[in-house]
């Protein structure tokens, strides 16, 4: 353990060579960590899109209409330029609402609900009407900002492959005397492999250090109102994740480099 | 008591070329023994054989007792450390200095203090290396190199020593010093195994063709194409 530890530093030392290579790798890991968080809290919705209103009218029918006379007033309702739908019920049935008797639930065009009302009032054969506005939520579409975290995920996830498998390789080239001395010497493998997997896990360590302090200083300087806040609260979480997420991305890295 | 012992020993490449067909050979405990051939004649990769880097089709090879062949890889590890390699070019750290090199292997075998302190100066004082101590990589002639590989072969306990060609490239006077220098460390009671190209210089110096002989030398034939 005392020779492994030994090999572990004389090998982060020959590193130190290429530390602007390994802070850029921790930096990408860093906007990895950081897009993904942002694509978990960011709402999905759009943001301004309004929610649509659905008019629906319930008209309750009088028991002792045939089908056929149903089917004759559905057909007349129907033809109103204020109709947009007609559609009948049983009685038990819950769509929109439970419906204790047969009904014909009719859906107005937009702007034509209290000429259809006033319309279906004359109407015979019909008992109650029951005005009903259902809201509709648009399809969620992703907002500026999550196609923003998207891109950048997209972009930390290459950078930090290309630089991981860059500072592999030049980690190589910077210690490949030494690694052949430990290979000649009868020494395991985990000496000539293990550091370059123990640099990928501190890099990924140094990364995700860097994502949680780029949070600590959004949250401190962000406006109040931002929904960066909302963050606040999952703060402890996303420390106990940061760390094994980051390592994973460094140790994923460091199996980028070229075999030899 | 034999050393190495290598019995009917078949090899064949990838590409179909019969390096060794029954190769059969023993280098003593107390011997000094030169494998000699032509280039490609499979000197290098009959040491990978012995050193377990490389599996054969065929034989049997006892390395220090060990069947390698049998032997698994962890097991393995115990006579490798007692196993020093010189390849044909050893890894030289421009940077370091030879105290260094050496310095760098003991600690990563967990040898500190004193214990590596005596490991280094029996390496250096056999490796006749003592002057060049404080010279870096950069600054070693090609014998100072070769020599600094051997230190770093023998460093902290070797039994056996295996060889590349370490006569190659040598300019003759450096050649017979080095020879000077395998002859000391053989009498130092290092089991030696060394490969060339040529046995000129070998005859002149009391080595013969005779099988399992102490001082002895091992022709390799070309190998079989197909």
């Amino acid at each position: 353990m005392r020779g492994f530890l030994y090999v572990l530093l004389d090998f982060l030392r020959a590193n130190l060579r290429q530390a602007g290579t390994l802070l850029a790798w921790g930096l990408a890991i860093a906007l990895v960590l950081a897009s993904a968080t942002a694509l978990f809290f960011l709402p999905s919705s759009g943001e301004g899109s309004a929610t649509t209103s659905q008019h629906l009218l319930i008209l309750t029918l009088d028991p002792l209409l045939s089908e056929a006379e149903i089917n004759r007033l559905a057909w007349q309702i129907a033809g109103w330029p204020e109709t947009g739908r007609v559609n009948f019920r049983f009685a038990g049935e819950t769509d929109p609402e439970p419906l204790a008797e047969r009904a014909l639930v009719v859906e107005a065009r937009p702007g034509g609900r209290e000429a259809l009302l006033a319309r279906v009032a004359k109407l015979s054969g019909v008992r109650k009407v029951t005005a009903l506005e259902r809201r509709a939520e648009p399809p969620g579409l992703p907002s500026r900002w999550r196609i923003a975290a998207l891109v950048a995920l997209g972009l930390g996830l290459g950078m930090a492959l290309f630089l991981g498998q860059r500072a592999m390789r030049r980690a190589l080239a910077l210690w490949r005397k030494e690694r052949e001395i430990l290979r000649l010497s009868g020494l395991g493998a985990a000496y000539w492999q293990g550091p370059f997997l123990a640099l990928g896990l501190l890099v990924g360590l140094v990364g995700a250090e860097l994502f949680l302090l780029g949070l600590r200083l959004a949250l401190r300087y962000a406006p109040p109102e931002a929904s960066l806040h909302d963050l606040v609260q999952a703060g402890p979480w996303l420390k106990a994740l940061g760390f094994p997420a980051g390592a994973f991305l460094g140790l994923l890295g460091s199996l980028l480099r070229p075999h030899s | 008591m034999l050393a190495i012992q290598v019995s009917e020993l078949r090899f064949v490449t990838e590409e179909g070329v019969n390096v060794f067909e029954g190769l059969s050979f023993g280098v003593p405990r107390e011997g000094f023994v030169w494998v000699v051939g032509p280039p490609g004649s499979g000197k290098t990769l009959l040491l990978r054989v012995l050193l377990r880097e490389v599996q054969p089709q065929g034989g049997q090879i006892l390395v220090l007792g060990r069947n390698v062949r049998r032997v698994s890889a962890k097991s393995f590890q115990a006579v490798r450390r007692r196993l020093g390699y010189l390849p044909e070019d050893p890894p030289i750290l421009s940077g370091r200095t030879v105290r260094g090199h050496l310095l760098f292997k003991l600690r990563a075998l967990g040898l500190h203090g004193e214990e590596a302190e005596d490991a280094l100066h029996r390496a250096l004082d056999l490796a006749e290396l003592k002057d060049a101590a404080e010279k870096r990589g950069a600054e070693l002639s090609l014998l100072e190199q070769k020599r600094l590989g051997l230190a770093l072969a023998l460093c902290p306990h070797t039994s056996l020593l295996l060889c590349d060609d370490p006569l190659r490239g040598l300019e003759p006077k450096a050649q017979e010093e080095l020879l000077a220098t395998l002859e000391r460390i053989h009498q130092g009671g290092v089991t030696l195994l060394g490969t060339a190209r040529e046995d000129a210089l070998l005859l002149a110096r009391g080595f013969t063709p005779e099988p399992s002989g102490k001082r002895s030398l091992v022709y390799l034939r070309e190998p079989v194409r197909p």
